[in-house]
C-alpha cells in the first residue's frame, strides 16, 4: 500500500506499518458486513483504472443549511476546537486562517490539508525527525521541540517505541481537546482532526455503502438502489445527511454495489484536492486571480492526468499591495473574509476501482427505517453556534 | 406536496412545460420610491390575474361570446416575479428599494470579461439584468406576447414607476430535441425529487420556500457544430445522436478516430429501469466519455437530497432570431430552476464539469486542440433572479417592507 499522495516519508518498516493500518481499518469495517463490495486496495477483481467515484466541495454545506452562511463562516473561523470551527469543517477539508496580527481583518495566508490523521500518526511512529521537521515547515519555524509533537515523551530515546511514539503523538496532535497551536491552526494545520475526517471514518463509510442495497419503489413497483435519503438512516451514523461529501459518496458507491461490482479505494488511499476555482476570484484591479497563488503539495499529479494532493497554501505573493481578504469572489460579489469562503472553491475527490458488472444481479430488498421527525441534524451545529455568539464582542444570530 | 412556489414552474409530477415562453425585464425608474414600486408591481400582477383568466383589460364588458374566446385565449398562462441583482442596487437605486438581505449568489455577470471559465460573450451581447423579470409560460405565442404587451400598456396608461427593459422569447419542442438534433432534458431529474432541488432555505428568510432562477441565452454556431462528424457530435453530447442512449463505450477505428459505441435503443415498451437507465445512464470511466457533455453537466448523478451533486431544474427554451444572408441566429434559452445560485455557479465554473468546456468533450488546454474542442456557444444575455415564494399580495412583497 502506497503512502498517501504516493508520499515517500517511511522507511521500509514505516511502509510496511501503513500497509497494516490500512488494511486494518478496511477488514474492521468490512468484517461485521458479510455482504460489502469493498476489499482493500491491492485486491485483484476490481481492475479498472482508478476514477473518482465523487467529487464535492470542500465548504460544509450542513453547516450553512443549518445556520444560515454568514453564521457558519464566521463559526467555521473560530480557533477554539471543541466548541468552534475546526470540529464543523466536516467535508474531508480542514484550515486555518492566518490574519494580521495588527488588522485581524486582513487575511495573508489560508492553508488547507486533507491529510489523515492516521498517516501522521504512523509517521509519527516511524518518523519523528521527518515528523517535526515538517511541524516546524508548516508552522514556518526553522525547528520545534519535540515536546510539541510527544509531550514528555523523548521520541529519540532508546527507550522510545513507535508505539509509545504513536500514543504521545495521538494525545498531543490528534485531539480536539489538546489545545496544541501546532495542530489547532494557532501556528500551525498538520493534518485532519476532526472525528469523521479519518481514514477509519471513510473506510467505514465507504464499506457500508458498498453494501449492495434496493427497494421497490413505491410509485413504480421496480427494483432500484436507494437514495441517500432512504440510505443514510440505515447507516447507524456512518455517513451524515446534508454534508457536500457523504451523500453524494453514498449514492455513487451505492450504484456501484448494485449494479454488482466490487469496489476498491485506489492505492494510495486518501482524499485528494483536485482543484480550486480560481477565476472566480478578482483582484482590486479587476484582474483574475491566477492559479499560481495556490500552491499544491502533499501529492502530485498522477501519470492519470489526477491530481492527488493533501495540502493547499492560498497567499498573495508579498510583492502585491493587497490581501486575500482584498480580493472580491464573482459569484458574490463579497470580499473573501473567511477560510469557509476559500473552501467553497475547493474540489476534492475520492478514488477507487471497480470489477466489471456482472451480467445479472439478485437484489436482495430492504426496509427502510422510519425518519427521525424529532431531528434535523442541526442541534450541535446551533449549539455551538450560540457559545459562539455568547462571547463579547461577536454579533448575535 | 405542498409548495409554495410560484405558477410557471413545471416540476410537478406529468407536468410539461408550456411550450410558449416570454421574459420580460422590467426596471425601475431612478428615484421612484418604494411604496410607489410595490403599488405598480401589485396593479401589474392583478391585471396579469384578470387576463389569465381571460378578461384583458380594456375589454371589460364585451359580449359574451367574446368573452368566451378570450378566456380560451388566454387559458393557461402562467406568469412568474422575479427580483434581479440590480434591484438590490443602491447604487442604482436613491433611495434603495429595499434594506431586505441580498442572496448570496444573487450577483451581476461579469461584463468586462467572460462571465464563465469556458462560457464567453457573444459578440454582440446585450444586457439581460434588470430589476424585475416577469416569466410567462402558456400554450399559444399569443397569450404570452398579449401578456408582455398589457404590462406595458397598463404601465403607459397608469404612469407607473416601472420601465421595460427587454424582453426574450423562446419555444418548446414536442419531440424532446434541440437545435444540435440531440435528445436534449432527458436527464432532467425524476419528478419526485425535483421539489428538493428547487426550493430555496431561509437564507434569507424572505426567500424560504421561493426558488432561483437562472436565465442565459446562449447563441449556438450552428455552423461550427455541424461542421463535426456525427461520431464527433455524439462525443460531446454523450448520446446517439438518433435512438437518444447513452454512450457506453468508445472504440478506435482503423484511422484511429474515437468511434463511440452506444447502449441499446429503447424497445417499444421499455421498463422503468430501462428508462431510468436511458435517463440517467451508469457510471462510466473512460474519460472520453466522462468528458461528454451528459456527464459533465451531471457529474455524480446522484439525487438533489446529496447537496455535492450539485442539481439544478432546467426548463430551457430555443429560439431563433433571424435567419440572414449569414444563416441563422438562433440558440438555447437555457433556464434552470434550483434552491441556491451557488449550484449554477459551481456548474460553470468547476473544471471537470463545465467550467473548462464551452459544452462537451475533452478540454481545449489538452493536447487535443481541434474542432471537436473549439467553442460553439456563447451568452448573448443573461442573469440571475431570486423567485420569492407567493405571499400576500403579491411575491415579493416583503422585500418592500423591509425599506421602513
Amino acid at each position: 500500500v502506497k503512502e498517501p499522495g504516493d508520499l515517500q516519508e517511511l522507511d521500509t518498516d514505516g511502509a510496511a506499518a501503513w500497509s497494516v493500518r490500512v488494511k486494518a481499518c478496511v477488514e474492521a469495517a468490512t468484517a461485521p458486513l458479510e455482504k460489502t463490495t469493498l476489499f482493500a486496495p491491492e485486491v485483484d477483481g476490481a481492475a479498472s483504472d482508478a476514477f473518482p467515484v465523487a467529487d464535492w466541495l470542500g465548504f460544509p454545506a450542513r453547516i450553512a443549511s443549518c445556520i444560515k452562511r454568514q453564521q457558519t463562516v464566521e463559526l467555521l473561523d473560530e480557533q477554539t476546537n471543541r466548541h468552534g470551527g475546526r470540529s464543523l469543517q466536516e467535508e474531508y477539508l480542514e484550515w486555518r486562517v492566518v490574519r494580521d496580527p495588527e488588522s485581524p481583518g486582513k487575511i495573508r495566508r489560508i492553508e488547507f490539508t486533507t491529510e489523515l490523521p492516521e498517516y501522521w500518526q504512523v509517521l509519527a511512529a516511524r518518523e519523528p525527525d521527518r515528523t517535526l521537521g515538517l511541524i516546524a515547515e508548516f508552522a514556518g519555524e526553522e525547528q520545534v521541540p519535540a515536546e510539541v509533537a510527544y509531550g514528555l515523551l523523548d521520541p529519540f530515546a532508546d527507550d522510545a517505541t513507535p508505539d509509545s511514539r504513536a500514543r504521545a503523538f495521538g494525545g498531543r496532535m490528534l485531539s480536539l481537546d489538546s489545545a496544541n497551536p501546532y495542530s489547532d491552526g494557532r501556528r500551525a494545520i498538520c493534518c485532519m482532526l476532526q472525528p469523521s475526517n479519518t481514514l477509519e471514518a471513510l473506510t467505514r463509510l465507504a464499506t457500508i455503502a458498498t453494501t449492495p442495497r434496493a427497494i421497490r419503489d413505491a410509485r413504480s413497483s421496480q427494483i432500484r438502489c436507494l437514495t441517500c435519503s432512504e440510505a443514510i438512516p440505515l447507516f447507524a451514523g456512518a455517513a451524515q445527511s446534508g454534508r457536500a461529501s457523504d451523500p453524494v459518496l453514498v449514492e455513487r458507491l451505492g450504484r456501484l454495489a448494485f449494479e454488482g461490482r466490487r469496489v476498491a479505494l485506489d492505492d494510495p488511499v486518501g482524499i485528494y484536492i483536485q482543484d480550486v476555482e480560481h477565476t472566480r476570484l478578482l483582484t482590486p484591479d479587476g484582474s483574475a486571480v491566477p492559479r499560481e497563488w495556490f500552491e499544491f503539495s502533499r501529492g502530485s499529479l498522477g501519470d492519470d492526468g489526477r491530481a492527488r494532493y493533501q495540502r493547499l497554501v492560498f497567499e498573495v505573493p508579498a510583492e502585491e499591495t493587497f490581501t486575500i481578504s482584498e480580493l472580491v469572489d464573482v459569484a458574490t460579489e463579497r470580499p473573501l473574509r473567511y477560510g469557509g469562503e476559500a473552501a467553497d472553491l475547493i474540489r476534492l475527490a475520492l478514488f477507487v476501482r471497480t470489477s466489471e458488472a456482472p451480467a445479472t444481479v439478485s437484489h436482495e430488498l430492504v426496509t427502510l427505517a422510519d425518519p427521525d421527525k424529532d431531528c434535523d441534524g442541526c442541534a450541535d451545529v446551533r449549539r455551538r453556534n450560540a457559545a459562539l455568539r455568547a462571547k463579547p464582542g461577536v454579533p448575535a444570530a | 406536496m405542498t409548495h409554495r412556489l410560484q405558477r410557471g414552474i413545471h416540476f410537478e409530477r406529468n407536468a410539461r412545460p408550456k411550450p410558449c415562453y416570454r421574459l420580460l425585464l422590467l426596471d425601475v425608474p431612478p428615484h421612484a420610491t418604494s411604496a410607489k414600486v410595490a403599488a405598480a408591481i401589485d396593479r401589474t400582477l392583478r391585471m396579469l390575474n384578470e387576463l389569465g383568466k381571460g378578461q384583458p383589460r380594456e375589454l371589460q364588458g364585451q359580449p359574451a361570446e367574446h368573452a368566451a374566446a378570450s378566456k380560451q385565449q388566454f387559458r393557461g398562462l402562467d406568469y412568474l416575479i422575479a427580483y434581479g441583482r440590480r434591484f438590490f442596487d443602491a447604487d442604482i437605486h436613491d433611495p434603495p428599494l429595499t434594506t431586505a438581505e441580498r442572496p448570496t449568489y444573487l450577483a451581476y455577470l461579469q461584463r468586462e470579461r467572460a462571465p464563465f471559465p469556458a462560457l464567453p460573450w457573444a459578440a454582440a451581447p446585450y444586457d439581460g439584468e434588470a430589476d424585475i423579470a416577469l416569466q410567462f409560460t402558456a400554450d399559444n405565442d399569443a397569450a404570452v406576447n398579449c401578456a408582455a404587451v398589457e404590462v406595458w400598456k397598463l404601465i403607459t396608461d397608469e404612469a407607473l414607476p416601472l420601465q421595460t427593459r427587454a424582453i426574450f422569447d423562446g419555444f418548446g419542442r414536442r419531440d424532446g430535441r434541440g437545435w444540435l438534433d440531440f435528445h436534449d432534458g432527458v436527464s432532467n431529474i425524476e419528478s419526485g425529487q425535483r421539489l428538493e432541488a428547487i426550493e430555496a432555505l431561509a437564507d434569507p428568510p424572505w426567500m424560504e420556500g421561493g426558488t432561483y432562477m437562472a436565465c442565459l441565452r446562449l447563441a449556438i454556431d450552428l455552423e461550427a457544430w455541424r461542421a463535426l462528424s456525427r461520431a464527433q457530435q455524439e462525443l460531446s453530447v454523450g448520446r446517439d445522436k438518433l435512438s437518444g442512449a447513452a454512450l457506453i463505450a468508445v472504440h478506435d477505428d482503423e484511422q484511429g478516430n474515437p468511434t463511440p459505441i452506444a447502449a441499446a435503443p429503447l424497445g417499444e415498451t421499455p421498463t422503468p429501469d430501462e428508462q431510468a437507465d436511458w435517463r440517467d445512464p451508469p457510471q462510466t470511466i473512460d474519460p472520453l466519455l466522462e468528458a461528454a457533455h451528459i456527464h459533465r453537466a451531471n457529474q455524480s448523478r446522484a439525487s438533489p437530497a446529496a447537496p455535492g451533486a450539485l442539481r439544478i431544474f432546467r426548463q430551457g427554451y430555443d429560439f431563433l432570431d433571424e435567419i440572414g444572408a449569414d444563416g441563422p441566429r438562433l440558440g438555447l434559452h437555457f433556464v434552470s430552476f434550483q434552491r441556491d445560485l451557488r449550484i449554477v455557479q459551481q456548474l460553470l465554473h468547476l473544471t471537470s464539469w463545465l467550467g473548462d468546456s464551452n459544452f462537451g468533450g475533452r478540454s481545449p488546454d489538452s493536447t487535443h486542440d481541434d474542432a471537436t474542442t473549439r467553442p460553439f456557444v456563447s451568452l448573448v444575455s443573461g442573469g440571475f433572479y431570486a423567485v420569492p415564494p407567493r405571499e400576500k399580495p403579491f411575491p415579493g412583497a416583503t422585500l418592500f417592507h423591509s425599506t421602513e
